[in-house]
Order: C-alpha cells, then structure tokens, then sequence
C-alpha cells in the first residue's frame, strides 16, 4: 500500500532527523573543522589548509600516538576474539539451564559502564592490589610489581570493558546455528575438531565480523580507560582528541586527530567486511 | 559412543577418542571459568573494597566498615550527580525508547526494500566512536543555540537509540502481522493498530527497552565528557574527574551502589523478555 | 442477472520483479460462496489480500458493490477476513475479540454487546466471551475468527484456508460450516483451499488458479467434466490421458482414436473442436467399468492386472491392455471385485470419457 510507505517514513522521520541533525552534521563539521586554519583567539578560521594534517604526519609524537592506538585496539580486539569465542560457543551450545544467569554474567559488566569497571582494574592492580599480594604471597615477586599505568593495563581493562561486545554478535550467529549440522558432519565423518573448523567456525563469521568492528572501533576511541590505567605517557588518539579539545583548544588539530582514527577505523571495517564477503562466497 | 560399553571391550581407538573429548570438555570448561572471573573480578573486588576501613584500595579487605557510604551520602557533589544522572537516564530512556519503537516498528512492517539498509543505519552510533559524537555535539553547540542541557540530554538518546531498536525489533518478531492486518480489515487505522494491538502485545519489551536504555545512559562517559557543565555533571563524570587526582574506596562505594542498582534492573529485564533479546547487536 | 457485489478486472500484483499475481479478472455475485482453488504458492492469498485492501494492485482495479475501491484502505473497504491462522488479537478476550471491528465503527457499547452475543451463539459457541484465545482449541478459535469477521455484517466474507489449521478429522467435520452460516446470513463468501475436495464441497463455484492465473472458472460439475486445460484436469481429481485425433463429429458428441488403438464413441464435443484435431481422452479412474468376463459389455477389451491397492471404501487396479498403455482403474471394495489378483486377465472399459483441448 502506498499509505504504508508514507506512514512508514512518518515513523521513520524522528530517528532521520535526530540521526542527521545532531550525529552526521556535527560530525561532518567537526571533521570539516581539521582543514581550517587555527587561531588562539577564535578556536579556528574557515580558511582551507593542511597545515593541521602536516603537523600529525611529520611529528612523531603524532605518529606514535597513531601506531600506539592501532597497536592497543588491534591486540585488545584479538584478546577479546580469543577469550570471547570460547564463552560464546559455551554460551550457544552447552550452557542449559544456566544460560540465562551466565548471560546476565556477561552482560552486568557492560551495564555498570565504563568507569565502574576501570576503577575495579584500578583496584586489583593497584602496587596494594590483589594481584600484587597473590603475586607476593606466592613469592613469584619480592615487590610490588608496576602494573597501574602500562600498556597492558589497558589492554587488559580494554579486553574486560569491551568483552561483551564481542561475545553477544558471536553468541547469536553461533545460537542462531542449527545444531543439525554440526550432527549432519559428525555423520558424515568429520571428527569434533574438523567439523568445528569446516561447519561452525565459517557458520559464526558474521559474528567474528560484527564482534570484532565493535571492538576495534570501540577500543580505538577509548579516553577514559588510557587516561586511567595507561596515565600521560600512555596517550592514546582518543585522550590526545580529548585533551586539544578541552585543554590545549585547538580545534582544527583535534578534528584532523579525529579524521584519523575515523579513516583507520573505517579502514578496518572495510577490509573485515570484505574479507567477510570473500569468505562467504568461498 | 560410550555407552556400547555393554556389547563387549571397547576398541582402543573409541576409548583414546572419549578420552580426548574428555580432555577437550575440561579444557574448554576451565576455559570458560577462567574468562568469568576475569570478567567479574573487577567489579567484585570494588564491591568488597567499599567495605574497606581505611583510606588504601586495598585488596582483600581489613575488617568491615560503612564508613565510606556514609561519606557518599555526606558529600554533596556526588549525591548530586547521582540524582543528575538518574533524571538524565529516565528521560533519555523515555526518548531513547519512543524512537526506537518507531524506528523498529516502521522497519519490521513498512519498509519493504530497504529494511536491512534502515536497520544497519540505525545502528550508527555504535560504529561511531562515542568520543566522536560527544565532541561533535560540542562543537555544534558554539555554532548553533541551543541549550546544552537538551544537547546532553539528545546526545544521550542518540547512544541509547541502537539498543532499543535492537531490542524493540526483536520483540516485535514474536508479533504476527496476521493480527495487525486482521485488525485492520476490521476498521482500524494504522495509528490505531499501533496503539491498540502493537504496543499492548510488546510491552515487556518496551518496558525492558526503557531499562536498558536508562542504564546505557546512566553508565555513559563520552557524551557527557564534554557536554557536562556546572549543575549538571553526571555520576561518571564526577567519579572520573575525581579519579584524576585520588581513588579513595568513596568511589568504591558509590559504584557499589551503580552496580546494585544496575543488577536489579538487569534482573527485572532478564523476568521481562529474558536478556537475549536486548543483546542482540 | 444478479448484480455482481465483487469485480476484478485484469488485477496484476507484483512482488519487486516476481508476480504474485495477474492478470485475474472475475467477478462474484450477491450471496454466492466461491472458491479459490489451486497449489501453494499459485496466489490465493495474494488475491484475497488485493481483495482486502492489504495489498495494492500494480494494475487493474476492484470494485466492490459497484464502487471502484483500488486505493482504498483496508478499513473503508467493507470486507471481513479470516486468517489462515485466524489471527486472533492474543491479548484480547473472545468478547474484545469480536467486538473490535463494532467499536472501531462507534456502535454504542449496548449494542456491541448484544451484537456480539448474537453472532457467538450463530457460530455455536455461546458462553466463552471472558475467555482469551489461547484458552480456546483450533475449532474454537477458528469459529470466534468467523464471528469476528461477520459481527460487522461485511459485504463480503473472505476466508483463507479457515481449515487448514484444524486436524484432519475436525477439518471434514467443519467444512460445510462456513458455508452453511453464509447460507443462513445470505451474505457473499470468497473462500481459499488447495484441497479440491473441500472446494467443491463447499462452493456454488470454483476458480481455478496455476502460478498467478486463472485455469477455468465454473461450477464443481464444470471443471470436473469439463477441464479448460490438462492442468485443471489433473488438479481436480485423478486423472489418466490419452493421446487422440478427433476422426468423426456430430451433433454433441464425437469420435476419438487414441494413439493406442482405441477408438472411443460419443464423447462429448470440446468447445472449438474441429474434425482432425488432436486431444487428449480424460480417462476418470472411477469411470473405468472393470469385468471378468468379455460379454458384459461390447465396448471393453482385454487387459492384465499389474497391482491392485485396497484402501477400504475402494480397491483400485493398475491394468494394462493389450497395446501396453496403462491406467487406473477404480471400484466400489465388492466382493466381485476383491478376488481380482495382479495377473488376473480382465476386460475393461472407459465410460464417459471426456476430450480435454491441447494446449497450443
Ligand atoms: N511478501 C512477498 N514477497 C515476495 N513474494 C511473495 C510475497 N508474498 C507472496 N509472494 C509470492 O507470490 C506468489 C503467490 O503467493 P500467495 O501467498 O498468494 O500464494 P498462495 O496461493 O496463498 O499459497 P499457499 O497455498 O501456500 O498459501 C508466490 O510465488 C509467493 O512466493
Ligand atoms: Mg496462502
């Protein structure tokens, strides 16, 4: 019915004007803002340059930003790849009864946000924490280990922040797998390991896909959880955008920084979805 | 399979393989248990340190005290900020929610050609970095007039927004459209049809849709990181600002309280619809 | 003539680039029960939903009691429906069931009432108006969805498959009752069925569809002796072809020779026959007379039993004549016909064969 289409887009119209009115034109602004020029007086001046660009790509402080955030978002996503399948496929396949609680498990994590949870991380890894006393009480270590302010304090707190992001696109694309077929290989000969690899693991790509862009996307523009557990030196894109805003004030700089995690974000996401598409036309 | 056992020896093989698949099954059982305590360690090692009596984060507890929700409830700045973020999240639910529902609806029923394209563009914000709409909206703010309470309240809504359409669409599956178009074979319109057949049939699931976007919003940091203002700074945000400079177990205790409370009301969820639906992204 | 109450004229549907359906063009009269027949998939839904309102037509238009209703909502349209699954609102009792489709129109709340008493007791199931859906059986429910359907007196009556949801004994059971209450309402049905059975049993007329097309349009006596086509004939009931060549015409009848030797006599002309033309001999397995002995009748020739499957009420056989085509051949379950073994040699012959026209 053509009435269906009109009231389909009167429904519709709250979201596109909220989704193009406060997220894609401020965005596109913002982002417009990295090729206007920076003044200390006026925050910026629409007058077209690259000089913003120029500065991130040549100064190596810049760029090791840059390759830090890659490195921490692509190990964090890994990790969470690694530690969040297993769960998932415990979650869709063997979970019974208990299903329900340890969804809730995974979920209450993500729902407490994330401050609660980087405060935990710094509570456990704290020189007082409790890893460092099992550490000590086992003797493995004679003092206190530095662990609050590493790279690997943030991966680690990465990992737990956004666990969830990847467990539930897994758990679905793995829950939505009809079990029949993983029986129908065993029949047909393929052992436990085989028809793993050549009938469920391709069957759950959609979610490796789904979980990993979230993860990636979202560890990539992490702020909080750095600047907590990762400290100055530890900087990555996300708190250098935050601090040109809110401190330095340079506009312009802050959105071509902004233009960058943006461009290796979508990237990503591009090359994940067509080596989605190959797979799934293999 | 094992249980042949009663026709005889089993062969070796079969016995090597029940073997393995033993092996296998503990390996990925420790596997599991090891991922939920990593998951659930911080958080209950905060709940354990709120009770802690002095000033150190230190873990495990030394004795037993109130002391430091006493001085959550004595200070003001947090108190307030609590009461802030629970207003900010009842309304952006509220919002969050009528949006999604009709976004949800209109997808399911009345776009035909395109639905995935209007579902996967309803899912926007999540591909965004948060840090990037929360800037955004900053900056607009200094260009167009309009005020900043409203602008965190919206942007709010704009995080909130791909859950409860994630959610909404999933509970409206279980509806069968035979009953809407039954209904309007019968005389009704399809404002009408919405009204009285769609939302009645839903309603656990717009009820867990407002939840679950209250707590979405409660949790927030990226938006109101730079939408915070004087009078209305949200409880991450005081608690983040605060843990720049000290972490005393007061933070401890006010997310104690955050966690309870989130607990409560994922259970509530969990009775509604059951939480799988929520989660599907 | 009576007025037509419903009109179709070269209705076309399509589903992106897939047709649903078209062109369909027929039309009904006042107070008749048609059907809509034909395998899953051909339509029949598709039709009804354009008739409802609930789809609209890419081509054609509709008219219903004379007035061009193309465009017009469902809900202005004066239609009832029963679903396929009957739809009924899940959350709502029996009583708020039936009554929507009364409120909707603003009937005052007393005459809701006593409407929707009285159409409960016409449908026999007086006493269950607290009662929600799910604490109905499929009978039930299925009758509360005719009730709700009819509460607001419609001009016509549309009915998808309201059997097809009740188990096989129920379903042949209830199948005169919607017919039976459109009778005593006097009101117009539109049924849709693939179970040609209940098509006939059921209807004043039958249409006939394949892939989004009408086959033929006509009485159950009409498509079953005389099929447009060798779909309709296969479709309706069982049927056994044989090739021929029209050899002699008179009046009504005419002569046919099959491929295989046979020649059959006073078969009832086709339309548009002409002397020469090639047919196929509709061949009804109930219309084989099957005898042990050559003198019964003149006409029958020699045959060899191959099978024989006995289902009760019938026995059928699987014969072949002598120039090697076969065919089924079905009789009453009589003792003269229960000793009959595969092997056996017996003489049949086909009656009331009738000439179905080749396609192009
Ligand atoms: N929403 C749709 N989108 C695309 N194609 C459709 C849609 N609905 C029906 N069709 C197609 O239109 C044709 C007619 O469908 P319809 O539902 O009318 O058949 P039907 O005769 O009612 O079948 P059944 O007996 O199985 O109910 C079919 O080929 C079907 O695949
Ligand atoms: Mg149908």
């Amino acid at each position: 019915m053509t009435g269906d289409r009109r009231f389909g887009r009167l429904l519709l119209s709250p979201i596109t004007l909220l989704y193009t009115l406060l997220l894609l034109a401020p965005i596109s602004f913002f982002l417009l803002l990295s090729f206007y020029e920076y003044t200390a007086f006026e925050m910026y001046r629409p007058n077209l340059t690259t000089a913003n660009y120029d500065r991130l790509l040549f100064d190596p402080y810049y760029r090791n930003i840059v390759y830090r955030t890659l490195r921490i978002a692509a190990t964090t996503t890994a990790f969470s790849l690694l530690a969040g399948y297993p769960l998932a496929y415990f979650l869709a396949r063997h979970a019974g009864a208990w299903r329900g609680v340890l969804l809730f498990l995974v979920i209450a994590p993500l729902m407490s946000g994330v401050i609660v949870r980087t405060y935990g991380w710094i509570v456990l890894l704290g020189s007082e924490g409790m890893v460092n006393n099992l550490l000590l009480f086992l003797r493995v270590v004679d003092k206190p280990v530095q662990m609050l302010n590493t790279e690997f304090a943030v991966i680690l707190a990465l990992v737990h922040i956004l666990m969830p992001y990847m467990v539930f696109p897994l758990f679905s694309s793995l829950a939505g797998q009809d079990p029949n077929l993983v029986r129908a290989a065993g029949t047909l000969g393929a052992g436990r390991v085989r028809s793993f690899l050549e009938v469920t693991l391709p069957l759950s790509r959609p979610g490796i896909v789904m979980g990993s862009v979230l993860v990636f996307t979202l560890s990539a523009g992490a702020v909080v959880t750095p600047q907590l557990l990762g400290g100055k030196d530890m900087q990555m894109l996300g708190q250098t955008i935050y601090e040109l805003i809110l401190t330095v004030l340079n506009w312009p700089l802050a959105s071509a920084v902004a233009s960058i995690l943006v461009v290796c974000q979508f990237s990503v996401i591009f090359l994940y979805f067509r080596g989605a598409r190959r797979g799934a036309t293999a | 399979m094992a249980a042949s056992t009663g026709f005889g020896r089993v062969p070796r093989a079969a016995r090597g393989a029940a073997l393995h698949r033993r092996i296998g099954t503990i390996a990925g059982a420790m596997a599991v248990g090891l991922t939920y305590i990593f998951l659930l360690a911080p958080i209950i090692v905060v709940i354990f340190t709120s009770f802690n009596p002095t000033t150190a984060s230190a873990f495990p507890p030394r004795g037993f005290s109130l002391r430091w929700y006493r001085e959550f409830a004595a200070s003001g700045s947090f108190t307030s900020a609590f009461q802030f973020s629970l207003w900010l999240g009842a309304l952006a639910a509220v919002f969050a929610t009528t949006i999604g529902f009709l976004t949800a609806y209109a997808a399911r029923r009345f776009v035909v050609r395109r639905r995935e394209l209007v579902q996967s563009l309803a899912m926007l914000p999540v591909m965004i970095p948060h840090i990037l709409i929360g800037i955004s909206l900053l900056v607009m703010l200094t260009v167009v007039e309009l005020p900043e309470l409203l602008t965190l309240l919206l942007g709010h809504v704009i995080v909130c927004v791909p859950f409860t359409v994630a959610g909404i669409l999933a509970s409206l599956e279980a509806v069968d459209p035979g009953v809407e178009l039954a209904a309007r074979t019968l005389g009704a319109s399809r404002l009408r049809v919405m009204w009285e057949i769609v939302i009645p049939l839903i309603a656990p699931g717009l009820l867990s849709s407002l939840i679950f976007a209250f707590i979405i919003s409660f949790g927030d940091v990226y938006i109101a990181l730079f939408l915070s203002g004087p009078g209305m700074t949200t409880l991450p945000i005081e608690i983040f600002t605060y843990l720049q400079w000290e972490s005393t177990p007061v933070v401890a205790a006010i997310t104690s309280v955050q966690v309870l409370m989130i607990i409560a009301l994922g259970l509530v969820i969990e009775r509604l619809v059951g939480l799988r639906k929520i989660i599907r992204i | 003539m009576v007025a037509a109450i419903l009109k179709l004229t070269d209705v076309v549907k399509r589903y992106g680039t897939t047709l649903g359906v078209g062109p369909v063009s027929f039309a009904v009269e006042e107070g008749e029960f048609v059907t809509l027949l034909g395998p899953s998939g051909c339509g029949k839904t598709t039709t009804l939903h354009l008739i409802a309102g609930l789809l609209q037509s890419n081509e054609g238009n509709v008219e219903i009691g004379g007035r061009d209703v193309t465009g017009v909502e469902p809900q202005h349209r004066d239609i009832g429906l029963v679903f396929q699954n009957y739809a009924l609102f899940p959350h709502k009792t029996v009583f708020d069931n039936v009554g929507f489709g009364l409120r909707m129109r603003k009937v005052p709340r007393g005459e809701i009432e006593a409407r929707v008493t009285r159409m409960l007791d016409v449908v026999g199931l007086p006493g269950v108006e607290r009662r929600l859906p799910r604490e109905l059986s499929g009978g039930q429910q299925q009758r509360v969805a005719v009730a709700r359907a009819l509460v607001v007196e419609p001009k016509i009556l549309l009915l998808d498959e309201p059997l097809s949801n009740l188990d096989a004994v129920l379903r042949k059971r209830m199948r005169l009752e919607p017919r039976d209450i459109q009778k005593r309402l006097g009101i117009t049905a539109i049924n849709v069925t693939h179970d040609q059975e209940e098509a006939f049993e059921m209807s004043d007329r039958v249409v006939l569809m394949n892939q989004g097309r009408i086959e033929q349009i006509g009485t159950p006596e009409q498509l079953y002796d005389a099929p447009a086509s060798r779909f309709a004939a296969e479709f309706i009931g069982e049927a056994v072809f044989i090739d021929g060549r029209v050899v002699a015409l008179n009046g009504t009848g005419a002569e046919v020779e099959a491929s295989r030797g046979f020649r059959f006599k006073g078969v009832p002309r086709a339309d548009g026959v002409k002397m020469g033309d090639e047919v196929y001999l509709l061949v009804r397995p109930e219309r084989v007379e099957v005898s042990l002995s050559p003198h019964d009748r003149p006409d029958s020739v020699r045959a060899t039993v191959i099978d024989r499957v006995f289902s009760g009420e019938q026995v059928s056989f699987i014969v072949a004549v002598e120039s090697g085509l076969k065919f089924r051949a079905k009789k009453p379950s009589l003792n003269a016909y229960r000793d009959v073994a595969p092997g056996a040699t017996v003489w049949v012959a086909p009656v009331d064969c009738r000439m179905v026209p080749r396609g192009p």
